[in-house]
């Protein structure tokens, strides 16, 4: 459970609320993993100690994607990626774990930075993989099918309920919408320099150069 | 903002309160006390900053994941508007493509 008594600043409701969908989302069936796979990468990503030597070839190659995108995700390349599609993994499996992993990052960081305890991770919720993918989603130059094509804010398009919890959910609310990023000022406490000077610092804390 | 800072962080980004969200930016990677940084700028900016602070390295943290797992192409166009941008930052060292 995230609420607002787990930080030690009051913080906007709006953030508390995306973090509390986000906990829900994570223990729920995803498009392609039931939800006690999106608990077990979650959790695996989290542990100091992990290991790619578990049952199948599958589930490694899952966890092999999963700890690339939390620890090294800069390491990234083609090879990578036609590795995972030999090992037999679908371009919507590889978007949901792009989408929870990067999401608990966002989690974990916040807390870390505001001195808040990590929340546990939620208890699974039974159920199917919903295969609710998007069918106007192409290949084209990066990695996974998208719509549209060739934009960040397309990324996770593959998947629906994947973009809505990236753009609408954690970019529009912790960030700026895209409304609001073509304006000079800013809607948050701190100026809109501030908040691109820490978005470039991140970027380049992570070796990021898009 | 001197994006000098990218490379050198003891450079003042010349925006203000760019030192403290540096330091900030810096103590969550892992270099600085991170609780000392934090009430410096509870203290200097208020909570209400640090936490909007906050909400924008984690949105980052999950974006940077996001634009590496996917293979983000940089378009041409983008790569010629921001030549001397990149030149300035020293940002090409982080092309992927070399």
């Amino acid at each position: 459970m995230i609420e607002p008594s787990s930080f030690p600043q009051p913080v906007r409701h709006d953030v508390v609320a995306v973090m509390q969908r986000e906990w829900d989302r994570l223990a729920r069936p995803g498009a392609t993993l039931t939800g006690g796979e999106r608990i077990e990468l979650a959790a695996t990503v989290r542990s100091p100690v992990r290991s790619c030597d578990s049952a199948t070839p599958e589930v490694d190659s899952r966890i092999a994607a999963a700890v690339r995108i939390a620890h090294e995700p800069a390491t990234i390349d083609r090879e990578f990626i036609d590795g995972l599609c030999d090992s037999g993994m679908r371009a919507a499996e590889y978007v949901e774990i792009i989408g929870l992993v990067s999401r608990l990052a966002a989690v974990d960081s916040f807390h870390r930075i505001l001195g808040a305890e990590r929340p546990a991770l939620p208890a699974a919720v039974d159920g199917e993989p919903s295969n609710d993918l998007n069918p106007m989603a192409q290949s084209g130059r990066s990695f996974v099918p998208m719509v549209r094509g060739a934009s960040i804010i397309y990324a996770l398009t593959l998947i629906p309920d994947e973009h809505e919890a990236m753009m609408d959910d954690f970019h529009d609310t912790l960030y700026l919408s895209t409304t609001q990023m073509q304006q000079p000022t800013s809607p948050r406490a701190i100026t809109r320099p501030q908040i691109e000077l820490l978005a470039t610092l991140t970027s380049a804390e992570n070796e990021c150069f898009y | 903002m001197n994006l000098a800072v990218i490379n050198d962080r003891s450079v003042d980004p010349g925006i203000v309160g760019g030192r403290l969200f540096t330091d900030l930016v810096e103590a969550a990677f892992g270099r600085g006390d991170l609780a000392q940084v934090v009430r410096e700028v509870e203290d200097i900016a208020g909570a209400e900053a640090l936490v909007d602070a906050a909400a924008v390295i984690a949105n980052f943290e999950m974006m940077n994941r996001v634009a590496d797992a996917i293979g983000m192409p940089v378009g041409r166009g983008m790569l010629s508007r921001t030549a001397a941008l990149r030149a300035e930052g020293g940002l090409d060292r982080y092309d992927p493509s070399g």
